[in-house]
């Protein structure tokens, strides 16, 4: 008896013993692909164990897959968009150390702790952002620019202003939290609360500006 | 007729661009794509496919993302041309253009 799912997990099984294992999502592409070409062959009356054997020479022998895959290189790494990462974890490491002995020596409460940290990461992070958009209008205008230095900077930027976004939200949320407590109010408009603020609208609109451009590309709804 | 490797390879980009062009689409769509759009004279490998497909992804001119079909359920991955692929498209539409009509003439003065 021809056992269908049995013999893609076997196909699987022997392709991901070649150089194609360690991309387990080329595996899913190409039985996806087997999948559809045996269903469309089994439709036009085909019988499963011919169409199957079809399918399976119709993508290509293991050595011709890894020989063809072995061409495809990921996009190299941006320098650029590298260091205004780490920038951000620098801040995020030498403010918890800041902070953390405040902490434990006992002039920082928790709540003023955490919230003095949240608000000088996602700062940091919104500036270096654009400090990065500077940077990449000097590159463009060296010319030294191509599309795949556009998606690292765009995947730079997302995860740059996704961190300001959600630690602005904290920290101002945390410093409410901590004027009601001192100051016997939530809210007072007042400079830092209405800078606050700005850096979270801000940071809510790049955000939205990269995530529908993600989606318009994507052609979603 | 079958199309000589070089032709093949040098092709498949922009008959890749081209297609998703149209709109978003999957590696076995495109190869029917493909097949259909040649009357069955350009017949791709998954070997040759995918590798120009994941190219043209680090090179940054389309983007994918994995969804359920509507139409079986599986989980497919699909996709769509960025704004630097429909640049890709366009540059690669006029280069096409002039080789083809390089050839018409040649071939049509001979």
């Amino acid at each position: 008896m021809f056992d269908f799912e049995e013999r893609i997990g076997l196909w699987k099984q022997s392709l991901s013993a070649s150089s194609l294992g360690d991309r387990p999502e080329v595996l899913d592409e190409l039985e996806g692909h087997v999948r559809d070409e045996v269903e469309r062959l089994v439709r036009g009356g085909e019988a499963p164990e011919r169409a199957w054997a079809a399918a399976v020479e119709r993508v290509g022998s293991r050595e011709q897959l890894a020989r063809e895959f072995a061409k495809v290189h990921e996009a190299p790494a941006w320098l650029a968009g590298r260091v205004a990462l780490l920038a951000v974890a620098v801040v995020a490491v030498l403010t918890g150390w800041v902070v953390g002995s405040r902490l434990i020596a006992g002039r920082f409460g928790a709540l003023l702790a955490l919230h003095v940290f949240s608000i000088t990461v996602a700062y940091a992070a919104t500036v270096i952002v654009g400090a990065l958009c500077a940077w990449t209008v000097v590159s463009r205008a060296a010319g030294r620019w191509g599309a795949a230095r556009a998606t690292a900077f765009r995947s730079a930027a997302w995860k740059l202003s996704a961190i300001g976004l959600v630690l602005t939200i904290v920290g101002v949320a945390l410093g409410a939290w901590w004027a009601r407590d001192h100051l016997g109010r939530y809210w007072g408009w007042d400079g830092k609360e209405v800078g606050g603020l700005c850096v979270l609208l801000w940071n809510g609109v790049i955000c939205g500006a990269l995530h529908r451009g993600r989606t318009r590309a994507l052609n979603l709804r | 007729m079958k199309l000589t490797k070089d032709l093949v390879a040098a092709s498949a980009a922009p008959l890749i661009l081209a297609i998703l062009g149209d709109g978003e689409s999957y590696g076995y769509a495109i190869i029917q794509r493909v097949r259909d759009l040649s009357a069955g004279r350009i017949e791709w490998t998954d070997g040759m496919l995918y590798p120009v497909l994941h190219r043209l992804e680090a090179q940054g001119l389309v983007t994918s993302r994995w969804r359920e079909s509507a139409e079986t359920g599986r989980r497919r991955k699909y996709y769509a041309l960025r704004r630097e692929g429909r640049a890709a498209m366009a540059e690669q539409k006029e280069q096409w253009s002039v080789v083809h009509q390089a050839l018409s003439t040649a071939w049509g003065a001979a």
